[in-house]
């Protein structure tokens, strides 16, 4: 039994090396893609929609609502406008910065899958999406307000728990977020090493190719 | 073969989460025109061209916003919509947050208890001098300091039962005797609990939720901005309901 545990203790401490050694790899592959400016613009505006989205679903599509009301189209450009000021708030409180956070999580990891999809990584690509979009649908179903009951997550609990399901969506709301921002930590990771790998491998190629041409 | 079904699955995970939220989301309102209390309604009925319906909880914030804003523009709300619209108004009063956190903290008693005072004073026919009262003074005693005001701040702790009472003390016509009484004796929690049932069951994504003519809406943009920004946000809201 001691010694099980012993195995297992290592075996966890040598999984997290590798992961930390990754995610080192994982920043500088990063760090390079960033340093190419389409990259760097793709993923701001990228945040930005995320970022978009998230205070929207935060306050419920309220104003995505009024969008599709019979309000004057002078009024909903102005509600448009004032829909996109949200995203100013986000900067105001702790739970606003985690929109923040997780928006440019979001937005880095879809920059990550569309330069391993250019670079002929197809397959490692969409296996680590997939694990990038369960962590968006988490983030995205736990926002709301479930103090009041406006959560998107509470109506889908609502037919299995009942009047229960605001508190339960309060508490899940909190795990789920949790998750995903470990399962984005996760692709992030994933998607930095692949870049990281790809980009060696291109300069090494570059280098290669100029040693021979001399 | 294992990618396709990992998309396939992402797709229908997508699907299914997307066909549960709207399809809550969307709920009928077959008991629209009924009156649950009189004493919580603004027009007139069988005149009206245009029912308004807040269903609400005294304690959820962002129903007090909408309230507030209203309530601070009550003179300009009842001239430009209720008299020139001829819109039949009803505040639906419920206990909903009680019953979703009754568990949780023991401040969720608040809300069972403002809707218990604010029945007793409609009973008299006093709700809206109540409703307006207990509004202000829990901006004034919370809301404004950044207590209860969303999910991630600090709860409103239980509040005495003087607290709820001294609103009632304030209205001089107000039989306070007979106020007093029904709060002890609770004597609208029937009405009380049949009313959250019923909303509970046309709103299932939580209160505010706005029934205004054809159109319906959860939640409301506010900023604590009762004089300007959160009366914008109410009149869009508002005027929505006139132009569907």
């Amino acid at each position: 039994m001691g010694q099980r545990k012993i195995a297992l203790t290592k075996r966890l401490r040598k999984a997290a090396g590798n992961f930390a050694d990754k995610s080192k790899f994982a920043l500088l592959g990063y760090r390079s893609l960033l340093s190419s400016w389409t990259y760097a613009l793709l993923s701001l505006l990228f945040a930005l929609i995320f970022l978009y989205i998230l205070t929207q679903l935060q306050e419920g599509g309220y104003s995505w609502g009024l969008l599709w009301s019979g309000l004057p189209a002078a009024r909903k450009i102005g509600i448009f406008w004032d829909s996109w000021l949200l995203i100013g708030n986000c900067f105001t409180s702790l739970g606003g910065l985690s929109l923040v956070l997780l928006a440019i999580m979001q937005a880095l990891a879809l920059s990550g899958i569309i330069y391993a999809l250019r670079h002929r990584q197809k397959e490692q690509a969409l296996n680590t999406a997939s694990t990038g979009g369960i962590a968006s649908i988490l983030a995205f179903v736990t926002l709301g307000c479930p103090t009041c009951g406006l959560s998107l997550l509470t109506p889908i609990l609502t037919m299995f728990a009942g009047t229960g399901a605001v508190a339960m969506a309060e508490q899940l709301g909190w795990f789920l977020t949790g998750v995903a921002f470990l399962l984005l930590i996760y692709t992030i990771v994933q998607l930095g090493y692949i870049i990281f790998v790809d980009m060696s491998a291109a300069k090494t190629a570059k280098k290669e190719e100029h040693a021979k041409s001399n | 073969m294992q990618r396709a079904i990992r998309i396939i699955a992402l797709v229908l995970a997508i699907g299914f989460f997307g066909f549960l939220v709207v399809s809550a989301m969307v709920s009928s309102n077959n008991n629209a025109r009924e009156v649950w209390n009189e004493a919580m309604t603004l027009g007139d009925r069988e005149t009206a061209k245009h029912y308004y319906y807040d269903y609400t909880d005294i304690m959820c914030p962002y129903c007090d916003k909408f309230a507030n804003a209203v309530a601070a523009h009550q003179e300009e709300f009842e001239r430009d919509y209720i008299q020139d619209k001829n819109i039949f108004f009803e505040v639906r009063l419920t206990d909903i947050l009680y019953v979703y956190h009754k568990d949780e903290h023991e401040g969720a008693i608040n809300s069972r208890n403002a809707a218990l005072n604010a029945y007793c004073a409609a009973d008299q026919g006093y709700f809206w001098e109540y409703y307006h009262g207990i509004l202000a003074k829990l901006y004034a005693d919370y809301h404004s300091k950044g207590i209860g005001v969303d999910q991630y701040s600090e709860h409103i702790p239980k509040l005495e039962d003087s607290y709820f009472r001294s609103v009632a003390k304030e209205i001089d016509s107000l039989d306070y005797d007979r106020y007093k009484s029904c709060v002890i004796n609770e004597d609208k929690a029937d009405e009380l609990d049949k009313n959250t049932q019923r909303a509970a069951k046309i709103t299932p994504s939580g209160v505010p939720y706005f029934v205004f003519d054809k159109y319906t809406t959860n939640g409301f943009l506010g900023k604590w901005d009762a004089e300007n920004y959160d009366w914008e946000q109410a009149k869009i809201l508002l005027d929505a309901g006139l132009s569907k």
